[in-house]
């Protein structure tokens, strides 16, 4: 599959694809998946990048995105890969894309691939995330501490997922690879390391509701930052940035 | 004072589209509160995605901004599950750019755009903690006032209003904002700042004049009771658009917005003079773009947004006499980036199908003629200058260029309509349907042609020709409407049609006098609040709030008003004499049509002696001719 998963009679042949690693944090961790495509579609116009355009009558820029944000996540590490019709100075693109974008989104790290390379969504299977508490949970380590410890000792951990095919029980213990807490940091931060991607897949809210059902606290007497802090390819059982 | 962003970040959990309360989009512009003299807040009384699409708001921000003595900034009506949640946890209505109050600004400006957003305006300024009546607004409160077409009749909302913008803002705007400052600088009270706006041009404050009523409701007098207004207040027109700013860094919005494109004004005004269309009236007269300065604009605008899409935008973009030239040229430099040209508003024509066809290289998006009624007679009375083979014409190439599906506007309830009119409608509604099959199967097309019809309910606006006249009952429209439903059905055919009820109220609003000011207070107290919105509007509490303010509707909105009679509006001239509104009502009956002056023949409507301006349409590249 190519990098866009795109048909294949494409009318322009990319010379390569740009992989950007990049953040959507500030006002843009409100944006839609489809809301964030948009806007880099429009930066890059802005950045005039060389493009390749999609076929068909409403051409787009060739584009492809790592697993869609939740809405009111933050980022800093989302990936997208645009398909170029010709190579590019990877410092001075990145100069004037940043300057194309707005705040909140920012060039963290790119590199130029072939255009052949896998897809980003094929490839990425496992997520980062860092929940900040705010609100009455700064109180108390131990809560926290015993709340994670008692997550981790479960066999199982159901969720509902409302699809449109009617409503799923998922058990995501199995998907979960990591928690723990930075009790240091101030407010207390959990760390969690799990699946994310077409093989399995642990939403950031699901985890949220996790943890807050085991420190036993109301929805609403909490707030929880979330961020997307990394996104993984495994390669022999290390995690690995998908470059 | 800055709002409580941990509060904020808290509650936009909880809302929906919480994209629409953080601001932060491309273009947008950030100025500290401390370097500047003067700062105005731009509200919109409806959602940020029908805020953001409106031009007037964009122009607005784009000529404030470009001050540096002032800063700009936009707020919009936040949707009700975000506005109770503001209210409940205290968080004022905020400005989108710096998350300061709406209560800091100097200057509130509304932009009303349709009646039925009244009530959304009490709620922002509820939300804000400012009155809402002007004559309870202290001293140090912001100056709250409002403009758009709606304040073509400001009687309805002139009791929340401190002042009111009549016509065209962009220079006007900047007359206002020098006043306000000059003002501030002074410290003298704030009867002297209202006092020195009612000298600025097209200004009109309310509270200096007074309106008696007869005991039938009919308006007795409408009085100034201040040296400093005018009788009547005369619309602001700018006389060149070539002359004015227009902004080419737009705001792209993060999300998208209903008219999520770039957009180009290529021309103002539109003189083909339908006689119920208070558009075709009160933006007087036609004043194109030259085409060079629209292309150099078009660039610019294409450059610092990075939009896919350009609008080319006035009431009847076909008559722009530089179309062509413009969207090809667009065409030819950045087809080949995506980037596509659009043309609202076409006439119905097979000129404009050419066009459609040009500027849509392929696509078949979809294709709107508006006859507006069913019968040559009755086109006439409406002044409607298409004929039923115009339409047939127009059709006939649309189906045979590829377009399957097509949508027709017609009107019902307009003055003197019968049954043959309904069945006109009818009739045209097949005979398109069944030209689009001969014509599909001719070109080879395997689809099935479909055509909607889309009616809405004629409501009688200020300053038109049938601004006498009344709009039907609510059964009559309903008959009507069931008629339609009976005889447009079957395969291929559409229909949709606007709710009688609230057709209903924006007529009562439109012909409003400054009475109706009490039942809009009690109908946001009652709760009503986005009544534009179907899931929202609720007219059995609009009934409540006139009946509590003792106030018959049907006086407003059934009623056939008389010529001699003074009109709520009386004050306020958009320049179009009476007397030719008179005489265009007289034609109306006698089915005799005014020709467009924009082709040359003054019909003598009074704006351009009365304004001193004049049509300025462009004839070759850069030239223009203009009597
Ligand atoms: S005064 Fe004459 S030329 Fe001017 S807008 Fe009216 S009809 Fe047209």
């Amino acid at each position: 599959m190519s990098a866009t998963g795109a048909p294949l009679h494409d009318y322009e042949k990319p010379a390569c694809a740009w992989r950007i690693q990049m953040t959507k944090t500030g006002p843009t961790k409100y944006m839609s998946h489809l809301d964030f495509i948009r806007t880099v579609e429009r930066s890059a116009r802005r950045a005039k990048l060389p493009f390749t355009l999609s076929a068909g009558f409403n051409p787009r820029p060739r584009m492809s995105f790592s697993p869609a944000l939740p809405v009111g996540v933050s980022s800093c590490s989302e990936f997208v890969d645009i398909l170029l019709k010709e190579s590019v100075d990877v410092d001075p693109a990145s100069e004037r894309l940043n300057e194309s974008f707005p705040d909140g989104m920012r060039i963290v790290s790119s590199r130029i691939l072939p255009p052949d390379t896998p897809a980003l969504s094929v490839i990425i299977q496992v997520a980062s995330y860092r929940l900040d508490l705010h609100g009455k949970a700064e109180m108390c380590k131990d809560t926290v501490l015993t709340a994670v410890d008692a997550i981790l000792a479960r066999d199982s951990i159901e969720v509902t997922r409302v699809t449109p095919k009617g409503i799923r029980r998922v058990d995501i213990r199995p998907l979960i690879y990591e928690i723990c807490v930075d009790t240091h940091s101030s407010p207390i931060s959990i760390h969690a390391i799990c699946a994310s991607g077409s093989k399995g897949n642990v939403r950031p809210f699901d985890l949220a509701e996790v943890i807050l059902e085991s420190m036993r606290v109301e929805n609403d007497s909490v707030l929880m930052d979330i961020t997307r802090e990394g996104l993984y390819k495994s390669c022999c059982g290390k995690l690995c940035l998908p470059w | 004072m800055e709002i409580d962003s941990g509060l904020l970040e808290r509650i936009l959990m909880n809302v929906e589209k919480p994209i629409r309360y953080v601001g932060g989009e491309w273009n947008a512009t950030r100025k500290s509160h401390d370097d500047v003299d003067v700062k105005v807040l731009l509200a919109f009384p409806d959602t940020y995605e029908i805020g953001m699409s409106h031009l007037g708001l964009r122009i607005l921000y784009h000529v404030l901004n470009k001050r540096d003595d002032v800063v700009c900034e936009r707020t919009f009506m936040p949707w009700t599950d975000m506005y109770d949640s503001m209210m409940n946890s205290g968080i004022p209505l905020y400005a989108l750019e710096s998350r300061h109050c709406a209560r800091d600004f100097d200057i509130l400006g509304f932009s009303l755009q349709y009646e039925l957003s009244y009530t959304n305006v009490l709620a922002m300024l509820d939300l804000a903690g400012i009155p809402m009546l002007s004559a309870k607004r202290g001293e140090d409160e912001p100056l709250v006032i409002a403009g758009g077409p709606c304040v073509y009749n400001p009687e309805p909302i002139a009791d929340f209003m401190d002042a009111i913008l009549i016509g065209e803002g962009e220079e006007a705007i900047e007359e206002i904002v020098d006043v306000y400052k000059d003002w501030k600088a002074s410290h003298l009270p704030r009867l002297e700042l209202l006092q020195r706006l009612a000298c600025v041009p097209g200004v009109y404050v309310p509270s200096f004049y007074k309106v008696s009523y007869f005991a039938n409701g009919k308006i007795k007098e409408i009085k100034p009771t201040n040296p400093a207004a005018p009788y009547p207040v005369k619309k602001r027109v700018v006389r060149d658009l070539n002359q004015v700013e227009y902004p080419d860094k737009l705001v792209v919005p993060l999300t998208e917005i209903v008219h999520d494109r770039a957009v180009l004004e290529v021309f103002r005004g539109c003189t083909r003079g339908c006689r119920f269309c208070q558009a075709g009236m009160v933006y007087r007269p036609v004043r194109e773009r030259r085409p060079d300065e629209a292309l150099e604009l078009a660039e610019s605008i294409l450059k610092h947004t990075g939009y896919d899409e350009i609008s080319l935008m006035s009431l009847s973009s076909a008559d722009y006499s530089h179309v062509r030239e413009v969207a090809g040229e667009l065409l030819a430099k950045h087809n080949d980036q995506g980037v596509s040209v659009s043309l609202p508003s076409l006439r119905v024509d097979s000129f404009s199908v050419d066009l459609a066809k040009e500027v849509q290289k392929g696509r078949r998006t979809g294709l709107t003629f508006a006859p507006e009624a069913g019968t040559q007679r009755l086109r006439n009375v409406i002044n409607k200058g298409v004929t039923y083979e115009d339409l047939i014409k127009a059709a006939t190439s649309a189906f045979s260029e590829g377009w399957h599906s097509l949508k027709l506007y017609f009107m019902i309830g307009l003055p003197t309509e019968t049954e043959d009119d309904l069945k006109g409608i009818v009739d045209m509604a097949k005979e398109t349907l069944s030209c689009g099959r001969r014509e599909l199967r001719r070109a080879g097309i395997k689809k099935a042609p479909e055509v909607t019809v889309s009616v809405s309910s004629f409501v009688p606006k200020a300053h038109t020709p049938f601004q006498w006249q009344p709009q039907m009952p609510r059964e009559e429209l309903l008959a009507r409407q069931a008629y339609l439903k009976k005889h447009l059905r079957g395969k291929g055919l559409r229909l949709t049609w606007h709710d009688v009820d609230k057709s209903f109220l924006e007529a009562v609003l439109s012909r409003g006098s400054r009475r109706l000011g009490q039942v809009i207070e009690a109908a946001y107290r009652k709760g009503c609040k986005f009544c534009a919105w179907d899931s929202e509007f609720r007219f059995d509490k609009w009934m409540d709030a006139f009946e509590s303010a003792n106030i018959s509707p049907g006086f407003y909105g059934n009623t056939k008003w008389e010529c001699s009679d003074i009109l709520p509006w009386d004050h306020i001239s958009c320049g179009v004499s009476k007397e030719f509104l008179i005489q265009e009502a007289e034609r109306a009956l006698r089915g005799v049509l005014t020709p467009d002056c924009r082709f040359g023949r003054c019909s003598d409507c009074g704006v351009c002696s009365d304004l001193e301006v004049s049509p300025r349409v462009m004839s070759g590249v850069g030239k223009e001719t203009s009597e």
